[in-house]
């Protein structure tokens, strides 16, 4: 009964409703901003109906036999046109011609539609090979090496940065056993949608999230005080108790609000963009790729579908971390909006401190164990991430430790209080 | 006065400053530092800033023809001073490479030149190596004022007379540096928003906390007690020109770091310089301008946030509906009312406009709660 209540303090108060409607609008803007490039990329499921989504030899000259059989048929057609003949499809589009021939209308729409589906199949069919050759010189020792020069890093931290990369070199070869790298994707490089869904996206929905689960953890944990009612309700046994009923609504709220405006985002995306033939291609591909050419490297076989459903797991965590923390921050200060301030400062100094360790201590790793550090690199979770954060159970351990430790303070904070005079 | 003084005593309280310290810490470090720290941030960017700094000792406010083959002169000496570099390291004379002429058209596929090529600049940083593109660059812009103006790309009539105008009046000869102007409109956006966020941060209990006290059914029995609200608000007004103040002459203080001084009574328009403006006027007019639109637009802001205090019935609405206002003020409101003032590409009279809309609209949603709040029931 009295937990009902306390959650309709939340929901009935018109600002924590606002601020998520605004959020998802803002949201569903950034998907439709995005919308242009969806008939583009819906193109790829034709190619994966034919061939499949692995690109091993078979898979290659499925592709190319596919594909050169429609450049042929193409070139007959561009003769009986203009007289020209295209070695590849993408000539089409040089600008000699390509204006003119726009122009003169020469071509009709649908045949206008026909050369670029066979360009784009032809740019993943080259892409291929590309993907190869990067992973087979994939050296992630001298990577580490690199890293270990640029950072300047000391002996110890040296080290311990180069175990975890002779872990991943031999994830790496892994992988290439497994051809995990040559499964057909969006191409990276032009959709980038992995960086749009995993850090524009989810990042931004970390902050909305944060933002209104601080919010409401400081209100209903100082309601008492700010209504001054404190003097009341904590003058008897089961009125001490409501905290521990508080710390279990706001938590529950935090999961709540931020899995609505995860899952509607979400929900809006894949309506948007038609990922089906795709949910199963495992996360490493190299045609995930995007213009850094970095290669996404997991630690673990995943397919998509089950890093997504991993990532937002690990982000609704970590809002229950953050909902902790703003607990445990309120049972201490009693004023919700210095307590939203703190929060702030403590988010900031959480992501600046790994920046202040010197460069040959231990504590340099250590002090990116923490969530601030883990939610600002959402792009990368499982993955090799950099120096400071490539473990295998990266994740996990910065999770774990801090909810066990949040915990601790909650509990003791909350027994505190309950001996507290008023 | 004195309730005033009270009131002033409310609202920097020691929480409220330590608060306001960990923050402008905060926001200092991760977006304000770095901007001072990397200018000139890297090379040629540096030898640039150097050799145009030279250019102001050694020719003044611009760059006439003789000075100009001045210029030319000292960029052929260094290009002799590159050459008995080479000259005299021996690897690189074994190599064939003993001129600058030979070093520049090097072939960067052989492996065994491209590491000598990196020793130099990466390895040796040998100075005169990162000087002379540096030059190369600012000669060819002098060279080709039409630049530009092709910059600019698309224009309308009014935007090219302006530019043409310019040319006409010296630009084309004046002496500017546009990481100058670029490093000060970067750092200026970043203060701009630690200052509105140092704002809101006090303003915003303004008028919770005597609401939450119920100290409100006290004093709106008496018709002193009526007249708190305006003093409260003037208490705001002055507590908020203090804290735009003290940021600002702080940040001014960091900033003389910089080392620009000599650009300041300098004109912006020049063709070291992307920036144009509708209005003739020097980098320290510039700086000017930009320091009255933060105050104003902090006027603007108190009255905002009073009206919220006002409003809000619990912190937590408060700062919620802070959310969007931050949203708005950090991102669009400081990229076009503190960033790139007066510039060509927006609408000449834009930045007055846009101030007096913002003023006046603050201005009238407090005028209405103020009238509200003269005659509101204590019940």
């Amino acid at each position: 009964m009295i937990k009902r209540l306390e959650f309709k303090k939340i929901i009935t108060s018109p600002i924590v409703l606002g601020l998520f409607l605004l959020f998802l609008m803002y949201n569903l803007f950034l998907i439709y901003d995005k919308t242009p490039m969806k008939e583009d990329m819906n193109l790829l499921q034709p190619i994966i109906k034919e061939n499949g989504t692995l690109m091993d030899a078979d898979g290659r000259s499925g592709l190319q036999s596919s594909y050169e059989k429609e450049l042929a048929t193409w070139n007959k057609l561009a003769q009986t046109k203009t007289g020209d003949t295209y070695e590849a499809a993408t000539d089409f589009y040089k600008p000699e011609h390509f204006h003119s021939l726009m122009e003169a209308k020469t071509y009709t729409d649908k045949e206008l539609q026909a050369i670029s589906t066979l360009a784009l199949k032809e740019t993943y069919f080259h892409t291929i090979d590309g993907i190869e050759s990067q992973y087979n010189q994939l050296n992630m020792i001298k990577s580490a090496e690199e890293q270990i020069r640029v950072f300047g890093l000391g002996e110890g931290v040296a080290e311990t940065v180069r175990t975890q990369y002779t872990q991943l070199d031999t994830r790496v070869k892994e992988l290439i056993t497994n051809k995990e790298h040559l499964h057909l994707f969006f191409h990276g490089k032009i959709y980038a949608t992995h960086s749009f869904l995993f850090k524009t996206l989810f990042q931004s929905i970390i902050f909305q999230a944060m933002i209104l689960i601080v919010l409401f953890t400081a209100f209903l944990v100082n309601y008492e005080f700010e209504q001054k009612t404190s003097l009341v309700a904590y003058s008897t046994k089961r009125g001490r108790h409501l905290v521990w009923d508080k710390l279990v609504v706001a938590l529950l709220s935090s999961l709540v609000a931020t899995f609505t405006l995860l899952g509607t985002t979400l929900l809006v995306y894949f309506l948007v963009f038609d990922y089906s033939g795709l949910w199963n291609v495992p996360i490493s591909t190299g045609f995930l790729i995007e213009l850094n050419e970095i290669p996404f490297i997991s630690w673990w076989n995943f397919t998509f579908l089950e890093y997504l459903l991993l990532s937002c797991a690990l982000l609704m965590i970590c809002q229950v971390i953050f909902a902790l923390l703003t607990f445990c921050l309120s049972m201490w200060i009693r004023n919700s909006y210095i307590v939203f301030t703190i929060f702030g400062v403590i988010f900031g100094a959480g992501v600046l401190l790994p920046g202040y360790i010197p460069k040959d201590n231990l504590l340099i790793l250590y002090t990116h164990f923490s969530p601030f550090v883990l939610v600002m690199n959402v792009k990368k979770w499982w993955m090799e991430s950099g120096a400071f954060t490539s473990f295998k159970h990266y994740e996990v351990i910065t999770v774990s430790a801090w909810l066990i430790a949040l915990l601790l303070i909650a509990w003791f904070s909350i027994s505190r209080f309950t001996r507290e005079n008023l | 006065m004195r309730l005033l003084f009270e009131e002033l005593k409310k609202l920097f309280t020691v929480k409220t400053i330590i608060l306001l310290l960990l923050v402008s810490i905060i926001i200092y470090q991760m977006f304000i530092v770095f901007d001072f720290k990397h200018f000139p941030n890297g090379r040629p960017v540096l030898d640039e800033f150097l050799a145009t700094q030279k250019m102001l000792e050694d020719y003044g406010e611009s760059m006439d023809e003789d000075e100009f083959e001045d210029f030319k002169s000292i960029y052929d000496q260094r290009i002799n001073e590159a050459t008995q570099y080479l000259q005299s390291q021996d690897d690189m004379v074994a190599a064939g490479l003993d001129s600058y002429t030979k070093f520049k058209s090097i072939d960067l596929e052989n492996e065994k030149l491209a590491a000598l090529h990196n020793k130099v600049y990466h390895e040796d940083y040998v100075d005169v190596f990162w000087e002379i593109p540096a030059r190369e660059d600012m000669i060819e812009r002098y060279e080709h004022p039409e630049r530009y103006i092709q910059q600019y790309g698309q224009i309308n009539e009014k935007q090219k007379a302006r530019i043409e105008e310019l040319m006409k009046n010296g630009a084309a000869t004046a002496i500017f540096s546009y990481q100058v102007f670029e490093n000060y409109n970067t750092l200026i956006k970043n203060v701009a928003i630690l200052i509105f966020l140092s704002i809101m941060l006090v303003i915003l209990p303004l008028y919770i906390g005597d609401r939450r006290n119920h100290a409100v059914f006290l004093q709106y029995t008496s018709k002193v007690g009526r007249t708190l609200f305006t003093k409260k608000l003037l208490a705001g007004l002055i507590a908020s020109f203090i804290v735009i103040t003290v940021q600002l002459v702080c940040f001014f203080f960091l900033y003389k770091g910089n080392d620009i001084s000599m650009f300041l009574p300098l004109t912006l328009h020049s063709i070291y310089n992307a920036f144009i403006s509708w209005y003739d006027i020097t980098f320290l007019q510039y700086i000017l301008l930009t320091v009255v639109s933060i105050y104003l637009i902090g006027l603007a802001l108190v009255l905002v946030t009073a009206c919220i205090s006002s409003i809000a019935p619990n912190y937590m609405t408060s700062v919620g509906l802070h959310v969007p206002l931050a949203f708005i003020l950090f991102g669009v409101g400081t990229t076009y009312l503190v960033q790139n003032l007066t510039t060509l590409y927006l609408f000449k009279y834009l930045l007055p406009v846009l101030l007096a809309a913002i003023l006046s609209l603050s201005f009238i949603l407090f005028w209405w709660k103020y009238k509200r709040e003269k005659w509101k029931d204590i019940t």
